[in-house]
């Protein structure tokens, strides 16, 4: 039995969540305060059993705030199990109590935490007339925490993720329409007290690893003691009789010690002394404490390691971090395993961010190898280096959202080629993809590294700032990765950036061409042709996926940033690629023409010449603010942020006016620096803020992009 | 392990817990067959090796239940792992709550309406019903396979009879009720749908025991069968019970028989007797043996085998001396045998019989204690949250009682969080604790109860008026209790009103009992006096079988007596046709040399 699906509903940062989990090894990747503790907390809930039962009672704070006033909404946390047998007799009294039975044959359990108002509560809510929005705001106004019950069920078999089931069972708030009685065939049937879920399956939370030494220092938390307690309880008698008698015999010997029994005579003797023989103690001795019963002498024992390679064997506190943290996860993944024999049948290891301390390559060591049979593991991460990512169907993606945190899961209805095409590519680029606000696919060395350059240099900001990743997907087609992004999987915007290879040649042959220009105008038409038929399938392969749109250089990408007006930089870099005089002259006379077909033939000859990367590289070291970036790119770029914020845009403006002053204008910005405040206090919008700059400047190639929005 | 000397228990019954198979046991009266029980479920629960094992115990009534529960408590071992009550808390703990959302009928919640409620809300229905005059009697009803089954199902009443349970039907659904029958009807119809179901129980439970089965209704055996046959053997069987005692059969209960119980379970049972009898003498047993209806073997091995035993019969004492003839019997027990007068038992065929008796009884012989029935004041419905409640109320906090009230608190407790209360902060300890601490001074029952509940529910923080099932069990409570006490005081009875009344309906039991045949079930008494029987009473006018239920509760009457046995038949009683009644046929035709007293 493994766990397949937890729901989360209005719970800390979820206002709606759904998160797929498969047999085996599961991986949550999620930026810092995406919830991965959130995940873990609600899943704690359901199935931990050292969770204090005070953790069941939630306040106000655990509601997610996106929900506005909290009053009335119900918190929701279910947990489908998956792969049960009702053959199995062990798994009987968990069927019992969470088995969806109206599915033949049982596969499915389901177990579900409600933290909803109390009954009289939603007595008076179902007693409202439809559409009385005056009485039900009398009712949620008085209502406090303390008005909310706890309640665990099972067998539930609706999707608490649909927000007409939420209305369904919860109520309306718009139209007022709530209903009182629970409806046990949706919410499932309340588990009975004497049966205590949690006690069936064996769980074990291994908390971010923060302060580990601080943890073995710890009575209650300390993991070597937990294991020998256990031990303790079973060792045998016969066995530790030898023991406790030497403990005996060694507290009887230090005890006569010469120098422990002179400390015992100077003591009486200076009492005597002092307060005299009245009032003096009848009796007086020193004794050794050592205790004899197996529990606490076996508590008392220490963990002792060597780091690998060296020979001193030291405590915990002397250990590396790293090295206390390995074995800190170790000690609790043993304790795992004596939990399991302890007549669970299903297992489940929950650890946060084990790369806090422990470096990738070693997990990945470590979970490879291990086997504990019917052991689900699911952990959180917020490294890049994701040592699971080869297993893209096992990944959670927690993306954070204004006031909530949504969950992705990349590989969602992929069929398994798709699925092991696109894991060899993430497995290739090892990039940020799973993290990145927005994708822009580009395919060659040149788009990805020139891009980013015109964006600093003309913009003023990072693409990774704005968390926009540029991806160069080379060769490989961008159906592969493009896949990923999608209403299904992960919903974020994937811009697709290519050449139309549109000739830039009149590509009809003529009679009188020689043979040379034949060839090379029918290159040219060849290219072109394939251009229309790839332009062809990415559009017919977009078609309503709105996560993902096509940006097309009208030529090629070189082609298209010189015609942007752009000659002079490539002018600038011709002495650099050529040394002969001749040539460098008949290159500057051609970049400079306004036809296509000779200033583009010679950029794409010196691109060939050079290698496109280190062409790209000769280029970027000469962008400045003036460079005019291409429309597509912009637009590109654009669609990956869609929702770039007014401080991003008052930084571009930032950026305009202060190269522009350092650049020799004199034009005086103060009075748009007063609008530009304006703006990012929200009073004025965009369009004025641009008309504005528009109007002081004229032109200017911050704004070619921000005409945009 | 759990080990039991040969003191505790004899040969044949520990062949019993010893034993293995599925078992049908035949127990003839008097053979320990509760204590055998006992020791088998005890055994059972000691020999579990894992806690997610149940063995099941299905009893008659609450009663044994307890008592079982109890004694296997005192024996030492846990009863964590036990369940034990009657087939219709079975059905509704194990299949009815656990599984409602496979019914339509039942996954909105669901209220179970008492017997106390069905009753009065039949008689209420009854009431519009004038040619011909019907009564609850008329309406007797219970679930078998394929649907509910109307016990007066021909004559000249079956159209009302009819028309009223379709209107008491009616309302159930409105109101969302289940009756008991409907627990069973319901219980049957989600185990014949859901394989899965019965296959889950099945794994979950060791063994499943069924005391009384003679009483034990087809839907019921099929019930449980269900859930053997989907084991295969996982759950084993015992059943047990005297088919001689069969006395509930104008509800549907039968002895099944051996070959029809293996094709319903799909099991192999290994049928065993115990046939040695230790509570009566000898000539008591052969006395009562007379009567057996189904044959078996009956030894007397009891200490009081040899005792002198008086056997007598009356048939010629009028109605109008029947006081005078009973109070001379008992003194002649008491002052000349020296019968201990709580070991007497005074048994009549129908409750109405029984009040005017106590009554009269009490007042002709004031120096005796008398426990009958109509003499407490609010009836004894043990699925009652208030009823419940009331016997933490009038107890007394004290060392001996501390357990008792302990797991009294507990179902009370129980009941608040299932119907929707928060009990987070409340546990079965600070219930009695609130209860120990509320004094009243006021002497009338009704109202002090009523102060009371109002003061424990603020102290929790209860409010019963958001909660239809309490506050229709509240009313139902008091309702009934009114009725009764007007009944009583009608009887002659003032002092039933006063609080002491009440509170004496949960003291330990003190006196000479008197009680129906059938509420004699299981229990013994050194003397037994029977009256009433009368043909036209023993057995009722509209039963069919008349002659075998009349030797069967002739074999129930006899078989409670250790000691002796005074039978009468008194003269003067009419049937409501005004015709008189004359004693029971298959007694008048025993020829036996009854004594003299």
């Amino acid at each position: 039995m493994y766990i397949s699906n937890v729901s989360i509903v209005n719970y800390k940062s979820f206002k709606n969540a759904k998160f797929s989990f498969k047999e085996g090894i599961n991986t949550i990747i999620g930026e810092n305060g995406s919830g991965k503790t959130n995940l873990f907390r609600a899943i704690r809930l359901l199935l931990d059993d050292n969770l204090l039962r005070m953790a069941y009672k939630l306040n106000k704070d655990d509601f997610n705030r996106h929900l506005g006033p909290w009053q009335g909404h119900w918190i929701i946390i279910s947990i489908e199990f998956s792969d049960l047998s009702p053959d199995e007799e062990i798994q009987a009294l968990f069927v019992h109590g969470t088995g969806d039975v109206t599915e033949e044959p049982l596969t499915k359990a389901t177990y579900t935490l409600l933290f909803r108002p109390k009954p009289d509560i939603r007595i008076r809510l179902s007693e409202l007339a439809e559409g009385d929005t005056a009485g039900l705001e009398a009712i949620l106004d008085e209502l406090s925490i303390d008005d909310y019950e706890t309640k665990f069920t099972g067998k539930s078999t609706v999707d608490f993720n649909d927000e007409n089931v939420y209305k369904d069972i919860v109520g309306d708030f718009e139209s007022v329409k709530f209903s009182y009685l629970d409806d046990a065939s949706k919410i499932g049937i309340l588990i009975p007290h004497q049966l205590s879920i949690s006690r069936e399956v064996s769980f074990t939370f291994i908390k971010a690893l923060r302060d580990v030494v601080s943890d073995f220092h710890n009575n209650r938390t300390n993991p070597l003691l937990t294991l020998l307690k256990a031990k303790s309880e079973d060792i045998d008698e016969d066995e530790y009789a030898n023991i406790s008698e030497q403990v005996s015999t060694l507290n009887e010997s230090i005890e006569q010690l010469q120098d422990v029994l002179d400390i015992t005579d100077n003591i009486s003797q200076t009492i005597k002394e002092t307060v005299g023989e009245t009032y003096s103690p009848s009796s007086l001795s020193i004794k050794s404490s050592l205790s004899d019963e197996a529990n606490k002498l076996l508590q008392s024992l220490k963990l002792f390691i060597g780091e690998p390679g060296e020979d001193y064997e030291g405590g915990i506190h002397e250990l590396s971090l790293g090295g206390a943290n390995l074995i800190y996860l170790t000690l609790k993944l043993l304790e795992f395993k004596y939990q399991k024999a302890n007549e669970t049948f299903a297992n489940f290891l929950l650890i946060e961010e084990p790369e806090a301390h422990i470096h990738t390559h070693i997990q990945k060591t470590l979970f490879d190898k291990l086997d504990y049979g019917d052991t689900q593991i699911i952990y959180s991460t917020h490294s890049t280096q994701i040592s699971e990512v080869s297993n893209l169907s096992n990944i959670n993606v927690l993306s954070k959202k204004a006031n909530y945190a949504v969950a992705y899961q990349p590989a969602n209805g992929l069929d398994e080629l798709r699925i092991t095409k696109l894991e060899r590519y993430l497995d290739a680029i090892r990039t940020n993809l799973l993290f990145a606000k927005g994708v822009i696919l580009v395919e060659g060395d040149a788009e990805e590294i020139l891009i980013p350059t015109l964006i600093k240099k003309v913009l003023g900001f990072s693409l990774d700032e704005i968390g926009v990743s540029i991806i160069n997907i080379r060769s490989t087609g961008f159906t592969n990765i493009a896949d990923i992004f999608h209403d299904d999987r992960i919903q974020r915007n994937c811009a697709i950036l290519t050449d139309l290879d549109t000739s830039i040649t009149e590509v009809a042959i003529q009679d009188e061409d020689s043979e040379e220009v034949k060839k090379y105008k029918t290159k040219c038409y060849n290219s072109q042709r394939k251009g229309l038929e790839r332009q062809a399938s990415i559009t017919d392969y977009i078609n309503d996926n709105n996560w993902l749109e096509a940006f097309y250089a009208h030529h090629t990408f070189e082609v298209d940033f010189l015609m942007a007006n752009n000659a002079q930089i490539v002018v600038d870099i011709v002495d650099q690629v050529y040394t002969d005089p001749d040539t460098i002259a008949l290159a500057e006379t051609e970049l400079v023409s306004n036809d296509v077909a000779i200033a583009g033939k010679r950029i794409l000859t010196m691109a060939k010449q050079e290698g496109k990367g280190w062409f790209a590289i000769l280029l970027g070291s000469n962008i400045n603010f003036n460079t005019a970036i291409p429309t597509y790119i912009l637009q590109a770029v654009q669609f990956a942020t869609p929702n770039i914020n007014r401080e991003v845009i008052t930084e571009i403006f930032n950026h305009r006016i202060k190269e522009r002053l350092s650049n020799g204008d004199d034009l005086d910005f103060n009075d748009f620096k007063i609008n530009l405040v304006r703006y990012r206090n929200r009073e004025i919008e965009l369009r004025e803020i641009i008309d504005s700059f528009e109007t002081l400047v004229l032109d200017d190639r911050g704004l070619d992009f921000l005409r945009l929005f | 392990m759990f080990v039991w000397t040969d003191k505790e228990l004899n040969e044949e019954q520990s062949a019993v817990v010893n034993d293995n198979d599925n078992i049908l046991l035949v127990a003839c009266p008097g053979s320990g067959k509760t204590r055998t029980l006992t020791y088998k479920v005890a055994n059972e629960l000691s020999k579990l090796d894992s806690h997610k094992k149940f063995v099941i115990a299905i009893t008659y009534t609450n009663r044994a239940a307890n008592e079982i529960k109890e004694r296997i408590q005192l024996l030492g071992v846990p009863t964590d792992q036990l369940w034990i009550g009657t087939i219709h808390s079975f059905c509704n703990e194990w299949i009815l709550k656990p599984y409602s959302s496979l019914l339509e009928k039942l996954k909105f919640g669901y209220r179970i309406m008492d017997s106390n409620e069905s009753e009065n809300l039949i008689n209420e229905i009854c009431k519009g019903y004038d040619k011909p005059k019907i009564t609850f009697w008329d309406c007797k009803h219970y679930a078998s396979i394929d649907g509910i089954v109307q016990v007066t199902n021909s004559g000249y009443k079956y159209d009302s009879v009819s028309a009223v349970l379709q209107e008491y039907f009616a309302y159930l659904d409105k109101h969302n009720f289940i009756s008991y029958e409907h627990m069973l009807l319901y219980a049957h119809q989600i185990l014949q749908d859901n394989p899965v179901v019965t296959k889950t129980l099945s794994k979950l439970f060791e063994i499943i025991l069924v005391d009384e089965y003679q009483d034990t209704k087809e839907i019921q055996y099929h019930i449980i069968s269900k859930i053997w046959n989907s084991g295969k053997g996982i759950t084993r069987a015992l059943i047990v019970g005297d088919p001689n005692q069969t006395i509930y059969g104008g509800l549907g209960g039968y002895p099944i028989e051996k070959e029809e119980l293996e094709a319903l379970s799909g099991l192999n049972f290994k049928r065993l007797e115990l046939e040695q009898n230790y509570r009566s003498s000898l000539s008591i047993v052969n006395y009562f043996d007379r009567y057996k209806t189904i044959e078996n073997n009956v030894v007397a091995f009891g200490k009081e085998k040899d005792y002198g035993s008086i056997i007598s019969y009356n048939n010629e004492v009028h109605v109008d001396n029947l006081v005078n003839e009973m109070s001379r019997l008992l003194r002649y027990n008491v002052e000349e045998l020296g019968i201990d007068p709580n070991e007497i038992c005074i048994l009549g065929p129908q409750w109405v019989h029984l009040a005017p008796i106590s009554r009269s009884l009490m007042i002709e012989m004031p120096e005796y204690n008398f426990n009958g029935p109509g003499m407490a004041p609010f009836s004894r419905d043990l699925d009652n949250f208030w009823y419940k409640l009331s016997r933490i109320v009038l107890t007394e906090a004290s060392p001996r009682m501390y357990l008792r009230r302990l797991r009294w608190a507990n179902e009370v407790l129980r009941d608040l969080e299932d119907s929707g209360y928060n009990v987070d902060g409340i546990n079965h300890k600070s219930i009695l604790r609130v209860c120990n601490g509320i004094t009243i001074t006021e002497t009338h029952g009704i109202t002090y109860l009523q102060l009371f509940f109002e003061i424990f529910l603020e102290e929790l923080g209860v409010d019963i008026n958001t909660n239809i099932s309490l506050t229709e069990s509240f009313n139902s409570f008091f309702d009934s209790s009114r009725k009764r006490i007007e009944r009583i005081k009608k009887d002659g009875n003032d002092f039933i009103e006063h609080i002491d009344s009440f509170k004496k309906v949960f003291q330990q039991k003190d006196g000479t009992t008197i009680s129906t045949i059938h509420g004699v079930k299981g229990a013994e008494f050194d003397t037994v006096i029977a009256f009433g029987l009368l043909e036209g009473y023993v057995p009722h006018s509209n039963d069919e079988n008349g002659t075998e239920t009349a030797n069967r509760l002739l074999y129930v009457i006899g078989s409670r007596a250790r000691k002796n046995l005074h039978l009468i038949s008194e003269k003067g009683r009419k049937n409501w046709k005004k015709e008189t009644l004359y004693p029971t046929d298959v007694l008048a035709q025993i020829s036996h040399i009854y004594d003299t007293v």
